[in-house]
Order: C-alpha cells, then structure tokens, then sequence
C-alpha cells in the first residue's frame, strides 16, 4: 500500500519535473538564440550566466527524479557555458548546433522510456560537448543523427500545462460562483410552479361537488323544450360552456403539470452542471501544499537561533493539493503554531539535557489526505508539553472561568481554554507569541474555512495540534432565521446546534436567563436585541418567551444561545458584500440573495458572540458600573530617566485614561511607591542609580509591593535580558523597536 | 401624477450616449460647429436667462420640498422598490437593494438632510447615483416628478440657512424653489462610510 503511494508520488513528482524541465529548456533555447545574435560582449555575457544558471537549476531537478542522463547532459551543457563565462573559450556557429541538439535530446530524453534513446548517443554528444568545453571546438553534431524513433514535435504538439494568470482564474471563479443564483432561483421557480400545480387540486374539488348538478342542469335542458322557458336556452348556452370550460381546465391543468415537470428536470439539470462547473472551477485553483510550506523551514530556524534553541523541522505531504485560497488564508494560523511551538514548546537544550531529552528539539509538520474533501495538518513537537494547571490559572486570572468552574474542567476543556482570547500561559509576554490572542485568531480562521483545529498534549513529551481543513471552499450555507419581521442568515458552520427548548430547562437569574446544556450552562441572549432592533420593552418577558427557537454559537464555555422568533430554513446562498459605503458594519458581514430574489442580510457570529457579551455586562449593570470606576481610577508610575520617552509615555497611557506619576530611576520609585502604591509601572531598564532590572526585583520581593505589575521597556532585545527579565520577575517585557501604543496599552490592559 | 419611467429611461440613456460618445467631427463640422459658435458670441445676451449650457436635471420630493439631482451623475432609477434593512447602521442607511445581480447600499436622503417631517416607508423609489471614484450608490427618495432643464442663470448659490446637515451637498436653488443636489460631493463624503467593530 505504502510502495502503491510511494510510486504515485514518484510518478506525480516525474510529471512536476517535465513541466518544470519543460520551461527550463525553452528558457535556454531562447537565450541560445540571443547569445548567438548579441554582438556587445557584455551584454552577451550576461545571457550567458543566465543560460548557465538555467542549466544548473535543470541539473538539479534532474538529480532530484534520479534521470541521470539529463543530468550528465545538462553538467557537460553547464560545463560549457562556464567555460564561455570565463572567457575560455568563444561559442562558434557549430557550438550553438551542438548545444542545440542537446537541449533536443533532454527534450526527448524527458518523455521517452528508459531505451529509446541509446547511451551510446548520449555518451558521444557528452564527449563532444567536453571537447567544446576544453578546446573550445565543436564538431558537427550530425556525425551522430539524432537518434529519437518520433521527434518530440510529433508527440507533443501542445505542453499538458499552461500558465494562467491566478487573476484570470480568479474572474473565472467568480463568475462561475454567480452562476449559482442561476441555480438557486431555477429551484425556486420549480417549487413556484409546483404550488401552482397544487392550487389545480382545489378547482378539480370544488368542480367535483358541482358535476352532479350540472349533469341534472344538462339532462333538464335536454328533456325540455327550447321554448318551455325564456331563460332555458341561457341554461343551456351556460351549461355547455360550463363543460367546454371542464376540458378547457383540465387541458390546462395537464399542460402545467407537464411543464412543472420539465421545469423540474431543467432544475436538476441545471444544477448538475453549475455543481460539477464549480467543482472543477475549484480544482483549477488548487495548489500543493509546498507553495505555502516552503517558507516555513527559514523562519523556524531563525526563530530558534534567535532563542538558542535546537530545533529539527521537517515537513511532509507538501505534493498535497488544495484550494489556493484555503492555503491563502491558513498561512497565519499555520506560523502562529509553528512560532508557538518554538516559544513555549521546545525547552532550551540545557533544560532538554536535564530532562534527559536530545539537546536538539524536533518539530513535525504533515500533511496528509483524509479523504476526497479533507486534510489534515498536524503539527507536533517534542516539548514541554502544555501544562494544564498554568492554562486554568491564567483563565482564571484574566476572568475566564471562575475558581469553582476551574476545579471542575476536565482536560479537554482545559486544553480548549488555549484557544481563548487574551489567554498565553508564557510567564512572560515576548514578541513572538504569548500574547494570547494568536491561538484564538488561529482557531476562529480555521472554522471560517470550515475546518477544525484539535490540541493534544503531555507534560514533559510535547504537544500536537491537528487542524482539519476541506480542500476546496465549500459553497455558503446558512440557517435561515426570522427576527421581528425580518429574516437573517446565520452561516451553517458558526452553528453547533438549533434548538426548540423545553421551558424546563431554562434558568432565569438575576434577568439572566440561561440554558443548560450537556452539564453546561449556556446564557440566552435576544437575537433582537443583540442586532439593536427595535422590539417592545416587555418582549423579553413575554409568557412564551422561554419556548423561543435557540441557535447556539461558539464553543465550550463561549458558547452562547440566542433566541430568534423564527427557524426557517437551512440552504446553499449565494453571498454578497456590502461594499462601498458599508466598509464594515457590525454584527452583519454582508448578505445574500435567496432564489425569491429576496436580499438577506447575513449576520458574523464572531461580532454577535462579541455583542452578546457587552448586552449580558449591561443587563447586571450594578457591577459594570462599578469595574467603569476601577479603570478610571487606574494608577501607573512611569520609571524612566529620559525626559523625551518619560513623556511621551506619560502622554500615550493618560491618553488611554490612566493615572500617571512619573519618576526618573529606579531609587525615586522606590521611594514613591512606598509613599503612593500603584496599580502598575512602566519601568526603563538602563537608568542611573537603579535600572529596572534591580527596580523589578525589589519590588517583587516587596511583600507589599510583589503584587504590582511590572512592565520593562527596553531597547535590549538579547535573550539574556530577557531571561533576566524572567528572573527578575517582570511581568512583560517590551522591546522599543517594536515598541507601538497599542501593545503597550493591550498589555497593560491584560495585566490591571 | 404618474411617473413616466420609459421617458425617464430614454432620457437617462441619452444623457450617457452624451457623455461617453467619442466625439471626433470631421473638419467640416468643426469649422461650421467654431462658426456657429463665433456668431452666437457675438450677439448680444438676451435678457432672458436661456443662454449657455442647460442643466438637464431630475426632479424629485423629499417630504414636502423638491430636489434635483443633474442627469450626468444618475447611473438609473427604480420605481419603487422593497428595501431590507441592515441592522446596526447609522439612521441614514436605509439598507440593500439588489439590480441586476448586484448589491446596493441604500442612503436614506432625507435623514442624511435631517429632514424630519416623515418617516420613510421600507418601499421606496431608487435612484443610483454614479461615480468613477467611488462606485455606485443607491438614494432613495419620496416620489420623482419630472426632468427638466434649468439654465445656469437661474441657479443661485445656496443660503447656508435653517437647515446645515445639507448645506455641504448643495450645489444651488432656483426660485420654484427647486434646491440642486450636488450629487459628487454626496459620493465623496466620508460621513458616509461605514466603518465599525463591536468594542466592548
């Protein structure tokens, strides 16, 4: 099975090479031509290098499938044009021939089998092209006839492949796309006849219920004499458009069930063909996953040195195809691990050595196909491991999860919690990773992909991420939903669950309604009131609001449930964006045309679950009001001995609404913090008296001051300062050249 | 009174052959065109207000007064057309419309002027307003009435007066009064983009 594999990646690999030998060889047919034409040496010069760097890269490439007779050829082809460069020897009119006749044979040699072409022809061209290397002379090549049973022309008359601008493709793409609401609306005119269809049921009733009276009517006219009556030949004239209107109908209604039918199949039909288009519109925009994965090698190892750190990183499945725009956008997340896997997985290698390890810490990228729609990445190293007890304490400090709901996590929803904004268990903040929103960024992008991103760890044995992705971005579903008297589409892969609750269930407290959910409680918020629409004060508490519909968004302990007044539907959508002037709205990321032609706007659940959050702080409004006073009343010293960065952070942290007091080193603060405690300091490392390195260790080992957070602002960006920074218990660490407001005032928001 | 819309299509069509036709006469008809044109300079001005380059206008309501936009700068218009509401915009974004396959941002002109008297219906007539900066905007309005041309004399600058949320969008009044939107202006304002993320 692994050999069957093994020989599909060869046989793949092989095709790569022709394609990429391919333009390698017209690269240097073409520059043959130019050499042979230029007459400025210098000029010709550098032709020459190029053609002998293509010739060289050929080589390679060769080596690299094992075809040893295009390699030879190509060193005795590099071997020339070396020669030439250095002026050794001149290329004259035969040499040209030569050299063209052998880029023919590679080209030959690229498609044939192993026999077609004879060593010994390749040997004589060899030998020829080593005299023209050291002699500078070249015999006519026709001493030995080109040898291919079928020349190359005759095989191939078009390459397999071709080159298309991705923007082309793009277009195509795109356009591909809008053939959807094609799709869509021919589903909807199919189900629009239908119901038509259907309304012929109630005329073929009520028809019934009269064919009898009508028939007495017909048989009382017939057995009467014209004359019997004034109004009889009125009866009769209706009595017999009555039954040509019978037929007429149900002609009609034959004729309009059979079109209903052909309707029906061009609806099948239709989208068949749209599917299959866009399937293989799709496939035209994949690319092996190495195009992304190649970069990553370079940034590992600076990463690691940057560290002094050890690291072996290898990387497989990179032939594996998929959507270039899935690759796109996956980038980020895949170098968030990656630099996470450097930072807090791998241990320096004196730590490695204690533990026993290898000095050199190996990280393992693979790829690999799950089946025809997915991959899976899976990212492991062999580190530290996550320790569980730092993630619960961190969530705990920055209000995550309560102390009570700490003790009763199991690990997976431990290992969940990583994924969690503003959670990092690094002991301290670096500029690589450990700010703690990457993980949840990195998870939030994988779903929007419709993907799934997995965590395993053990302490002391490493960690491994598994991130499952589709190959190809899938077309939009969403969940249809009626709110007031409006209707919102909900994307079906932001939703874990739709549903109808059983008042039991819910809980109210305190306003706050929750609902529990497999032993968790999960809060209820308004759809209605989340997207501010305007809905009567007493709505909430209306007797049957406990039986709304509940759409669940988000995982775990983020989970939210919000009430709708309606479930509609669940379908394919065809999406749009605002565009300009809507550059972003809140809570509605863009909308989409349903077959009826109506336009429903399509709501972002990363911004609801955001929203929902500030509408449940606004319902228990006794305690926002009074965490509104605590950050206003915010205190933090400023340690720094130039007057210019004093005040410029001075300027930035008032700006932000903190207290700020200032001093100029480190023995003035401590002395202003005995006197004044603060909520926090900002402290400069290299300062006369006391820098902040000694600044930090007093006041860590203050009993009354060890509490206070200590910020280092430095322009030392070695890893022994930062390490010292550690040591000395500094709670983040700045470099200045990274230095920008705005990760200033993040951190300090996470630390007070 | 009804609208006409087939006047008003063929009227906007025209306008556009107006302004995209290369136009390139042969020598003849420059020379004729450049002769007919001395002639007229050199009359002397009427009295009347006809003369010059008339602005071809569209002219619509909004609660009780009328308004024109110039025809260069309409794209098309729709007869009343449902719009759906984007929740969590500004008051003046009335919402989308779709046309012809594309989506629409629609601003609700009379809470953009702050004109109070009415509330909009969610049905609204349309009209796309164009623009090579910045794209296509829809604005939707109360009724339109007619087109008609307004000679350049007759156009007076606007008072900056009672009502200042438009005063930076109007490019002049006529006596009627009619007040002349400046429609550019409209597409360039900054006011109108909509830009936000949930804090909190």
């Amino acid at each position: 099975m692994d050999d069957a594999k093994e020989q599909a990646f060869l046989r793949q690999l092989k095709e790569t090479f022709r394609i990429e030998a391919r333009e390698h060889l017209q690269a240097i047919t073409a520059q043959l031509i130019e050499i042979e034409e230029e007459t400025e040496p210098e000029k010709q010069l550098a032709i020459i290098e190029r053609t002998f760097r293509e010739a060289h890269s050929l080589k390679g490439a060769a080596r690299a499938v094992n075809m040893l007779d295009i390699e030879t050829l190509c060193q005795a082809v590099e071997s020339v044009f070396s020669a030439a460069k250095h002026g050794n020897i001149s290329l004259s009119s035969t040499a040209f021939d030569l050299l063209h006749h052998t880029t023919d044979m590679i080209d030959t040699l690229l498609f044939s089998h192993e026999d077609e072409v004879s060593p010994d022809v390749i040997d004589d061209v060899v030998t020829h092209l080593n005299r023209l290397e050291t002699t500078g002379h070249a015999a006519a090549p026709t001493d030995t006839p080109a040898p291919p049973p079928k020349t190359p022309q005759d095989k191939h008359h078009m390459p397999d492949t071709i080159r298309i601008a991705t923007a082309k493709l793009d277009t195509l793409l795109h356009e591909t796309e809008e053939m959807l609401s094609i799709k869509l609306t021919t589903a909807q005119r199919a189900a629009d006849m239908r119901r038509l269809v259907n309304r012929f049921d109630l005329w073929h009733k009520e028809w019934g219920r009269l064919s009898t009276d009508l028939r007495r009517v017909q048989q009382f006219v017939e057995t009467s004499p014209a004359d019997s009556h004034p109004i009889t030949p009125s009866v009769q004239k209706l009595a017999d458009f009555l039954n040509w209107n019978q037929v007429y109908f149900e002609d009609l209604s034959n004729r309009l069930t059979a079109l209903t039918q052909v309707v029906e199949q061009d609806r099948h039909d239709t989208g068949a063909l749209i599917n299959n288009l866009l399937n293989d519109a799709k496939k035209s925009l994949m690319l092996p996953f190495s195009t992304l994965l190649d970069s990553f090698p370079k940034m590992v190892r600076d990463l690691a040195r940057a560290q002094n750190k050890k690291i072996a990183f290898t990387i497989s499945g990179g032939e594996i195809e998929i959507d270039r725009r899935i690759l796109e956008e996956v980038k980020a997340p895949l170098m968030h691990i990656l630099r996470n896997c450097v930072d807090h997985g791998i241990e320096r290698p004196e730590i490695r050595h204690k533990q026993q390890k290898p000095p050199q810490g190996t990280i393992v990228m693979s790829v690999s196909q799950l089946d025809a729609a997915k991959v899976e990445i899976n990212i492991s190293d062999d580190g530290a491991g996550i320790n569980q007890d730092r993630v619960k304490a961190a969530a705990e400090r920055y209000g995550i999860i309560s102390a009570e709901e700490a003790d009763r996590l199991q690990e997976q929803d431990i290992l969940a919690l990583i994924f969690r904004s503003a959670l990092s268990t690094s002991a301290i903040i670096t500029d690589i990773s450990g700010r703690g929103l990457g993980m949840a960024i990195a998870k939030e992008k994988v779903e929007q992909l419709g993907g799934t991103i997995a965590v395993s760890t053990a302490v002391g044995m490493g960690t491994s991420f598994q991130i499952m992705l589709p190959i190809t971005v899938s077309t939009f579903r969403g969940v249809l939903v009626g709110c007031q008297r409006q209707t919102f589409i909900m994307p079906t892969t932001a939703v874990q669950r739709v549903l109808n609750p059983n008042p039991q269930d819910i809980q109210a407290v305190q306003g706050k309604r929750t609902i529990t959910l497999n032993g968790r409680s999960v809060p209820i918020v308004s759809l209605n009131e989340t997207l501010e629409l305007l809905l009567p004060p007493h709505a909430d508490t209306r007797p049957n609001g406990d039986t709304l519909p509940l759409i669940i968004l988000g995982y775990d302990t983020h989970a939210i449930a919000f009430s709708v007044d309606r479930i509609l539907d669940e379908q394919e959508v065809l999406v749009k964006n605002f565009g300009w002037p809507l550059k972003r709205v809140r809570n509605v990321s863009g909308a989409a045309m349903l077959g009826s032609g109506q336009v429903v706007p399509i709501l972002n659940p990363a911004d609801l679950i955001k929203s929902a959050a500030t509408i449940r702080e606004a319902m228990a409004r006794p305690t926002a009001r009074t965490d509104a006073a605590d950050t206003a009343s915010k205190s933090i010293l400023i340690v720094e001995d130039s007057i210019t960065s004093r005040m410029l952070l001075k300027n930035v942290l008032e700006g932000a609404g903190y207290q700020v007091s200032t001093t100029v080193d480190g023995v003035e603060a401590l002395t202003a913090l005995k006197n004044n405690p603060v909520d926090l300091v900002v402290s400069d490392i290299e300062m006369p008296r006391m820098n902040g390195f000694d600044l930090a260790a007093k006041i860590k080992g203050d009993e009354a001051l060890a509490e206070t957070p200590v910020v280092l602002v430095t322009s030392l960006s070695s890893k022994e300062d930062k390490e010292r920074g550690i040591d000395v218990g500094a709670d983040a660490y700045i470099i200045k050249s990274n230095f920008d407001q705005s990760n200033l005032l993040n951190i300090i928001e996470r630390l007070i | 009174m009804s609208v006409n819309w087939n006047r008003i299509y063929q009227q906007l069509e025209t306008a556009r052959r107006n302004q995209t036709v290369d136009f390139s006469p042969d020598e003849a008809a420059q020379k004729q065109q450049l002769l007919a044109r001395a002639e007229l300079l050199a009359r002397r001005p009427p009295e009347s207000s006809d003369s010059g380059e008339q602005l071809e206008v569209l002219t619509f309501l909004l609660g009780d007064e009328t308004f024109a936009i110039a025809l260069a700068h309409i794209r098309t218009v729709y007869p009343p057309t449902p719009i759906t509401p984007v929740p969590c915009t500004p008051s003046f974004i009335q919402g989308i419309i779709q046309a012809h396959g594309k989506l629409y941002s629609v601003v609700d002109l009379k809470k953009f002027f702050k004109i109070t008297a009415h509330t909009t219906p969610n049905t609204q007539t349309i009209i796309i307003l164009q623009s090579h900066a910045t794209g296509e905007l829809a604005v939707s309005v109360d009724k339109i009435i007619t087109m008609r041309s307004i000679p350049p004399a007759a156009i007076q600058p606007a008072l900056s007066a009672a009502n200042s949320a438009r005063t930076d969008y109007i490019r002049g009044i006529t006596n009627d009064p009619l007040v002349i939107i400046d429609a550019p202006r409209i597409l360039a304002d900054q006011r109108l983009v909509v830009d936000e993320e949930v804090t909190g």
